[in-house]
Order: C-alpha cells, then sequence, then structure tokens
C-alpha cells in the first residue's frame, strides 16, 4: 500500500513537473513573441517615417510645377554628356530639361581617390559642397529625373540619407519624347565627347554625320616617355601618346630660369605632322587628365586643325564605363604636309605684348584661373617658380582650392566639366562679363586651357588663352600686384 | 666616462646612417624625375637656378680648391694619428676623403654635372663629408677616452 502511495505520490510529481515545464516553455514561448511583437511594434512605429520618405513618382506636371517653384529643384541624375547634349541611351532627345541642375549618379559610385586626391577632400565633402553649392536644403522639394530607371533612384537615395525628405523621381522619356517641351543642351557640347562614343568611334562604329574631316586620330596627352608616362599601363586602343614636354619642351628664356613655355608654331606643327595629324583630321584629345587633353586640343584650334574634341572626364568616365585599356603602344604614322598655312586661328593663343595692349581696352577681361592663394600673391603655386603675384587688371576666376593643378571649381567629382550654369554664377561674382573679349591665363597654361575648352562648350566665342600665364610675365620682369583686391 | 662614449658611439652610427640615407635619397630622387612632372620640373628648375646662381665656374673652382685643402688637412692627420686612432676614426677618415673624392669628380665631370639631382647631389655629399668629419673627432675622442 505504502508502494502504491508512493507510486502515485511520484506520478504526481512527474506530471507536475512536466506540466510546469509545459507551463515554463510556454511562458518563454509568450516571452519571445512578445519580444516580437515590440520588435514588430517599433518596425511598424518606424514604419510611418518610411512611408514619409518614400521615393514618390513625379508626373510630367509635377516637374513643369517643380520648375516654376523656389522651394523645388529638378535635378539631372543621368551622367553629365546626357546634360551636356548627348544623345544617351537611345534618347530621342539630347540635353537637359530647362531649368534643372545636373547631379549625376555617377559621381556618388565613380573612381575617386579618397585619401590622395589633390584638393585632400573625401567625396561625402565633395558632395557635401554640391548639396550647399546647389541649395539642396532639407526643406526642398526635389524631383529627380534619368531615362534609365536607376540613376534618379541612386540620387534619391542619396538625398533621403542627407534628411531631404520630399523627393520624387520622374521618368524623362515622356519629356523628352515630347516636342513641345523645351530641352536645353550646350551650343557646343559636342567638343566633349562621352567616353562611350568615343569607345564606339575606336572600335570603328563612327556614328553617322560624326565629322566631315577625313581621318580621326585619337590621341592620349600625358607628360613623360611611353613608360614613364603610364600610357603602357592603360590608354585608349589606338591612342598616340603625345608628351607633353613635346610641345612645352623645357627651356630657359630668362638667365638662369627654366620654363615650359608652348613651343614655336614651326615645332607645333612638326608635333602634330609626327604623330599623324593634319589640318583635315578630327582629333579626339583623351588621357587621364582633362588638363593635358584640352591643353592639347587648345593647340590643336590654334594651329587649324579641321576638327577638335576632348573625352568628357578623361580616364575617369571610360574606366568606369567599364570599357578596356590597351598596354601596347601605337606608332603614328608621319604626315609630311599639314595642308594649310599654321597657325590659321592665332587670335586662339595671347602672347605677352598681347595681353599687354589688349589690358588697355574696356572690352576686354584677363581671367585668372589660378587658386586664389596664387592670385593674391601668398603662393606661386609652383615648386619651380619663385615669384608671387598677378598682373594688374585680372580678374579672379577661380581654379582649383589649394592645388595648382587642380581645377575643382570647374569639374564634376568624375572629372566631366562641371554644369555651364554654375560656372557662369561663378564668373559673374567674380564680375566676368561674358560680353568682353576673356582671355583665360594660369601659371602656364595649363589650367587655362580647360576653362578656355568649357568656355567653347558653353558657346562663347570671343575667348582665347594667355598660354605663357604668370610664369612667363613674372620672370620676364614685367609689373605685378599682390594682396586682395577687396582690401584696397 | 662610459656613458660619454656610448653617446660618442651612437651618434657616430647614427651619422653613418645619414650618410648612407641621404645617398639613397638622392638616388630616389633622381629615379622619380622621369617618373613625375612635378619632380621633373621642380628638379630642372633647381638644376639650372643653381648652375646659373651658384654653380658658376669661378665658384667651383673656390669650392673645388677649399676640397683639396681639406683633403690636405684630412691626409696630415690620417698620417699623424693612424696609429693613434681606433677603427672608427679610420673609417671616418677614409669615408671623408671618398667623399671629397667624390665631390670632386661632381663638380668636374659633366656626366655627373647633367643629372637633373645635381645640386641635391652636391648638397648631400657635401653634407656627407661635414658628417663624415664630425665622424673623425668622434671617433678620435672616443678611442683617447678609452686609453
Amino acid at each position: 500500500m505504502k508502494r502504491k502511495i508512493l507510486s502515485l505520490l511520484l506520478c504526481a510529481a512527474m506530471v507536475t513537473t512536466i506540466l510546469g515545464g509545459c507551463a515554463a516553455g510556454n511562458q518563454t514561448t509568450s516571452s519571445e513573441e512578445s519580444t516580437n511583437t515590440t520588435q514588430s511594434t517599433q518596425t511598424e512605429d518606424s514604419a510611418p517615417e518610411s512611408e514619409e520618405i518614400t521615393v514618390k513618382t513625379a508626373t510630367t506636371d509635377d516637374v513643369k510645377a517643380a520648375l516654376e517653384d523656389e522651394n523645388s529643384i529638378v535635378l539631372d541624375a543621368r551622367i553629365s554628356d546626357a546634360y551636356n547634349g548627348w544623345q544617351i541611351d537611345g534618347a530621342a532627345r539630347g540635353g537637359h530639361i530647362k531649368g534643372a541642375e545636373s547631379f549625376s549618379a555617377d559621381w556618388l559610385t565613380c573612381d575617386y581617390d579618397e585619401e590622395g586626391n589633390l584638393e585632400g577632400e573625401s567625396r561625402e565633402e565633395v558632395l557635401n559642397g554640391y548639396l550647399e553649392n546647389k541649395k539642396l536644403t532639407e526643406d526642398k522639394n526635389v524631383i529627380i529625373y534619368d531615362t534609365n530607371g536607376t540613376d534618379a533612384a541612386a540620387v534619391a537615395d542619396y538625398l533621403i540619407s542627407k534628411g531631404i525628405k520630399n523627393v520624387s523621381t520622374y521618368d524623362a522619356n515622356e519629356w523628352i519624347n515630347d516636342d513641345t517641351l523645351e530641352m536645353e543642351s550646350y551650343p557646343n557640347y559636342d567638343l566633349l565627347l562621352p567616353a562611350s562614343l568615343v569607345h564606339e568611334i575606336v572600335n570603328g562604329n563612327v556614328p553617322e554625320g560624326f565629322t566631315d574631316a577625313e581621318r580621326i586620330v585619337v590621341v592620349d596627352v600625358r607628360w613623360g616617355d611611353n613608360e614613364a608616362s603610364g600610357y603602357l599601363d592603360g590608354h585608349v586602343p589606338t591612342s598616340v601618346h603625345i608628351n607633353t614636354d613635346s610641345f612645352e619642351p623645357p627651356k630657359v628664356y630668362v638667365d638662369g630660369i627654366e620654363e615650359w613655355r608652348l613651343a614655336d608654331d614651326e615645332t607645333l606643327v612638326q608635333l602634330l605632322l609626327d604623330n599623324g595629324i593634319t589640318a583635315n583630321d578630327c582629333v579626339i584629345a583623351t588621357g587621364p587628365e582633362p588638363l593635358a587633353a584640352s591643353r592639347f586640343a587648345v593647340i590643336c584650334q590654334y594651329l587649324g586643325v579641321k576638327d577638335v574634341r576632348v573625352m568628357n572626364g578623361g580616364l575617369t568616365t571610360w574606366n568606369y564605363a567599364g570599357y578596356d585599356l590597351e598596354t601596347q603602344a601605337n606608332e603614328p604614322q608621319k604626315e609630311t604636309d599639314f595642308g594649310i598655312s599654321a597657325p590659321a586661328n592665332p587670335d586662339l593663343i595671347d602672347t605677352i605684348d598681347e595681353v599687354k595692349q589688349l589690358l588697355t581696352q574696356d572690352n576686354f577681361t584677363l581671367v585668372d584661373n589660378r587658386t586664389w592663394e596664387e592670385f593674391i600673391g601668398e603662393s606661386t603655386g609652383y615648386s619651380y617658380h619663385s615669384i608671387a603675384g598677378r598682373i594688374e587688371g585680372a580678374v579672379f576666376g577661380y581654379a582649383g582650392k589649394n592645388n595648382s593643378s587642380s581645377m575643382s571649381y570647374y569639374r564634376n567629382l568624375d572629372k566631366t566639366m562641371r554644369s555651364a550654369d554654375e560656372i557662369l554664377a561663378m564668373w559673374d561674382e567674380c564680375g566676368i562679363d561674358t560680353n568682353n573679349h576673356l582671355s583665360f591665363m594660369c601659371g602656364s597654361g595649363w589650367r587655362a586651357a580647360e576653362v578656355l575648352w568649357d568656355a567653347q562648350v558653353m558657346g562663347l566665342t570671343d575667348v582665347s588663352l594667355y598660354s605663357d600665364g604668370w610664369i612667363a610675365w613674372s620672370n620676364e620682369g614685367n609689373p605685378y600686384i599682390t594682396g586682395d583686391p577687396a582690401q584696397k | 666616462m662610459m656613458k660619454t662614449k656610448k653617446l660618442r658611439q651612437a651618434v657616430y652610427l647614427l651619422f653613418c646612417l645619414i650618410q648612407i640615407a641621404l645617398l639613397g635619397a638622392v638616388y630616389i630622387l633622381q629615379t622619380l624625375t622621369t617618373k613625375k612632372a612635378g619632380v621633373n620640373h621642380h628638379l630642372r628648375f633647381t638644376r639650372t637656378y643653381w648652375m646659373h646662381n651658384y654653380l658658376t665656374p669661378q665658384n667651383t673652382l673656390i669650392f673645388s680648391i677649399i676640397l683639396v685643402l681639406i683633403a690636405a688637412v684630412i691626409f696630415v692627420a690620417l698620417f699623424r694619428l693612424w696609429n693613434k686612432t681606433g677603427i672608427y676614426a679610420k673609417i671616418a677618415f677614409i669615408l671623408s676623403l671618398l667623399w671629397i673624392a667624390a665631390l670632386l669628380l661632381s663638380l668636374h665631370l659633366e656626366i655627373v654635372s647633367a643629372l637633373l639631382v645635381y645640386p641635391y647631389l652636391l648638397l648631400a655629399e657635401t653634407i656627407a663629408l661635414l658628417l663624415s668629419c664630425i665622424n673623425i673627432v668622434l671617433g678620435y675622442t672616443a678611442h683617447k677616452q678609452k686609453r
């Protein structure tokens, strides 16, 4: 009997234990559910916020209204070549919606040397500068358009991450396909070629009507011989290497001072002939640095080459597009007859004496494209120049912030040309009247050549390059001034 | 006493290392003249400026005479002190004479003066000579202390 009672008690204890365990298990499950609910509640709590910043889809009427509204901004998220005027991705029309600003999705992810860039700025710092410059503040309504359905979304995500809440995207094909809606292109947008077009050309697919020149010669412009310059590490296929020392050889013009001025006309013509270029050709200037490419392009224009173009963004855009580089040297087929008497456009490059004469005229502006420190005489800008200051009468016109090789005020993050509206606004702030004849200058003509090219893209025709620049002016003992003009 | 001797030996070694580093730096600089436009331009500019302003034929002659005189002093000191010095001073004596020979060759060989790094080479050799001369004193005094 006692055994039975003990067995019953044991069974009861086991049942109690099992039931208790199950209850505990149930409690645990309830607790997990509770946690999940909390999480879920939290998610639900944040969901309304997500809904608030959900990217909406704008209509054509929304875009029209935004263009009229000062609290709204319309952004073009396509590559800057499309904004400039090229028909990209099979678009029926090139250019941008009039009044829209450029903010390419490529800037968010293109190749960018975060640590070794000339200005010492991270991508984020550069992009923050763009937000500030374009007045993209949190209270603005922003409509971002593209034609491929991905660029606008990428820019929208970025702007949302920066705290801009009212963001919509728009399929610009609707606008582009409607001929009644206005599009705007730069007058000479075709002076800057998209990497995709250069890629087509070097593969033998030259678009109909691209040029009426006899041949197309692609050049890669950079300092140094084939090996030292990096040309053999990779260049645009078929391109012939032009060493910048070949058009501005080191030479002593003033006792004891070596300089890199532009060579004489005869040398320049011979250089072109040696590289298979005549006046009847189309030259496409490429290279890692748009500075050097623009410099050579201006020389070609000056001598009278029929059709001269520069690849927008240099190798940065080429590489970002994923195109292959060629690593073997291309030997040019030398020519013997340039075809015309050079220089055919002598007014494109001003000499020191011409600048002195031009400075006496009212309708002339000498635009100084150097850093502010160089302009006010705090820095020479070069380790190979010892005089700091500026030419009296020159107007500050920006170039880079901290470095004499930088063009950050004239370029986007991917080294493509900055939008014309922004460049013109910058000039306006500097008091540069585009109705005047503008002669661009810098230290020795490189930075100014890129600005001159941009000016031509924007349609300015009364422009030139004072190529010898500050270095030659000061070395020759010409008068100069220093200091902040606003404090005088 | 021991402490001072060790300090002298440490400085001696440091100066030897600086001499090697100077040569290395000049070599790297010369290599960069064909790779970096900025280095190339800077060195071209500096070389032309120095050749025009400081390394004139007259100054080169004066510098050469000074070097020969220093070499003569070192030779005399070397013969007089050879048996009274230790290995450190002897090495410094020989290095000093080698630097003088290198400087004289640099000043008068066109193949050297044509190098873009030429002014920096002269500067490096001059500093190295100076350090070697100091090392003679350091080596000699350290040896004297030992005795």
